[in-house]
């Protein structure tokens, strides 16, 4: 008797839970979907397509830097009209670009990535091609500092999800529907993908908000493998120029870092991500160890010697009218 | 040799064996009669098909090649549906993929090339050594 009910129980609460996950991964699309647009542009060389979505109230997209980089004109359409798009800043660093269309519209909430761990599952939500807005589900495989033997700006999420042409600048989300990142390539077969942690897309917005330009910092420090880990660090400062921000400071060869404005740094890699946060003109507390003595040492940096016209593109065509299609 | 007796006697009294006069006046009449009734009560196609094959030579047809020419016949017409309908498909992708063209020819831009973004490489331009 007992072995019946155990197993009615158990049947209850399989199916109760398969009804809950079909629940929400519906909820998410349909709340995800209306703050999702077709991103267009044309230049020269023709007309591209892609993903973004809207982040406030006000008109405010993320996108991808691919689309938007070299174009003229720029539209975006959602919820069955097509209005021009302002291009805000199209950074090739991150990867992402911000718009801005006129008038109230629907966003979906930033998440905090920070707890987005290995085998967390997520949904991006972009166009495939000429299709429609669709659902891809994933889960979060690895954080990714390089691919290929080529390094990003900063740690990348790297999910098993398959994307398809047409969804760079798709959000993904949690489970709770909030942004955790957006999409910015795939791993050739298109099964799985890179992901922009939505923390380093939010630096671009928040220089732009601060400054009207985007300030990454440089402080002048090339790092080296030490021989031995030290405090549990092996990224040690190889060489400097006396005109750099770091000697200026205090900083000097042979340093051994251990943090970089709040990042641990355990590695010479570890350095990528504390340098992407880095802001030209905010004061940054490096601490090293030098010898037996460990020194916290305030650097300011200058922008980053990269920070070109060639790699930013800031304050894009105004819209030539805002009729709607 | 008894029966042999018997039917040649048989023979001989229906040698002067004659039908009434009278069934062959009408005779001529009552053939034409149900020859008209035959010919009217027949499908047309059936009536066609006699009128028609004379003049067409057609040899003797098995059944199996019957039932092949007609599977093939079912074949044909299915695949031709089958492409029909692609083709309208076919052509209303091209219609949209035109459309997205000329919206790029409106606005005044060259419509060469039409790009799904999804790269396959990173972006950056970071370097691991130096920050």
């Amino acid at each position: 008797m007992s072995v019946v009910f155990f197993a009615s129980t158990s049947w209850a609460a399989e199916k109760n839970l398969a009804e809950t996950i079909n629940t929400e991964f519906h909820r998410i699309f349909e709340d995800c979907r209306q703050a999702v647009v077709r991103v267009h542009s044309s230049d020269d060389e023709g007309a591209r397509f892609g993903s973004g979505f809207f982040i406030d109230a006000f008109g405010t997209i993320y996108t991808h830097a691919g689309i938007v980089s070299k174009a003229e004109e720029v539209d975006v359409t959602y919820e069955g009209h097509t209005v021009p798009a302002r291009v805000l800043v199209a950074d090739t660093r991150s990867g992402i670009a911000l718009l801005k269309v006129e008038g109230n519209t629907p966003f979906i909430r930033l998440g905090d990535c920070s707890k987005t761990t290995v085998a967390t599952p997520v949904i991006a939500v972009g166009f495939p091609g000429e299709l429609e807005a669709c659902p891809s589900i994933g889960i979060i495989a690895s954080h990714d500092k390089q691919h290929l033997g080529q390094y990003f700006s900063t740690t990348h999420f790297r999910a098993n999800m398959a994307v398809q042409e047409g969804e760079g600048g798709a959000p993904v989300v949690n489970m709770n529907g909030e942004v955790i990142g957006i999409l910015v390539s795939h791993l050739g077969d298109a099964s799985s993908c890179h992901i922009l942690p939505i923390r380093a897309a939010e630096k671009v917005r928040q220089d732009m908000a601060r400054f009207g330009e985007l300030r990454p910092g440089w402080v002048g420090v090339e790092v080296e493998d030490a021989r031995e880990p030290v405090s549990g660090s092996t990224a040690q400062i190889q060489a400097l120029n006396p005109q750099t921000p770091a000697y200026q400071a205090g900083l000097r060869p042979g340093d051994i870092l251990l943090n970089i404005a709040g990042t641990p740094i355990t590695a010479c890699e570890d350095v990528l991500d504390a340098a992407y946060y880095l802001t030209a003109g905010d004061v940054a507390d490096v601490q090293v160890l030098r010898g037996t003595q460990k020194l916290s040492i305030s650097v300011k940096p200058s922008l980053h010697p990269s920070a070109t016209k060639d790699n930013l593109r800031v304050e894009g065509p105004e819209p030539k009218d805002d009729s709607k299609n | 040799m008894e029966s042999d007796e018997r039917i040649s006697r048989l023979l001989r009294l229906k040698r002067y064996e004659q039908p009434s006069p009278e069934y062959f006046e009408n005779f001529l009449a009552e053939f034409q009669l149900r020859q008209r009734a035959e010919v009217i009560h027949r499908p047309f196609w059936k009536i066609a098909w006699d009128r028609l094959a004379p003049i067409f030579v057609i040899p003797p047809v098995p059944r199996l090649v019957t039932v092949g020419s007609f599977a093939a016949a079912v074949i044909a017409t299915t695949l031709t549906l089958n492409w029909s309908d692609t083709s309208s498909m076919t052509q209303k992708a091209i219609d949209k993929k035109s459309s997205i063209a000329k919206k790029s020819v409106r606005s005044g831009k060259k419509s060469g090339s039409i790009q799904y973004v999804l790269p396959e490489k990173p972006v950056t331009y970071a370097s691991s050594r130096s920050f």
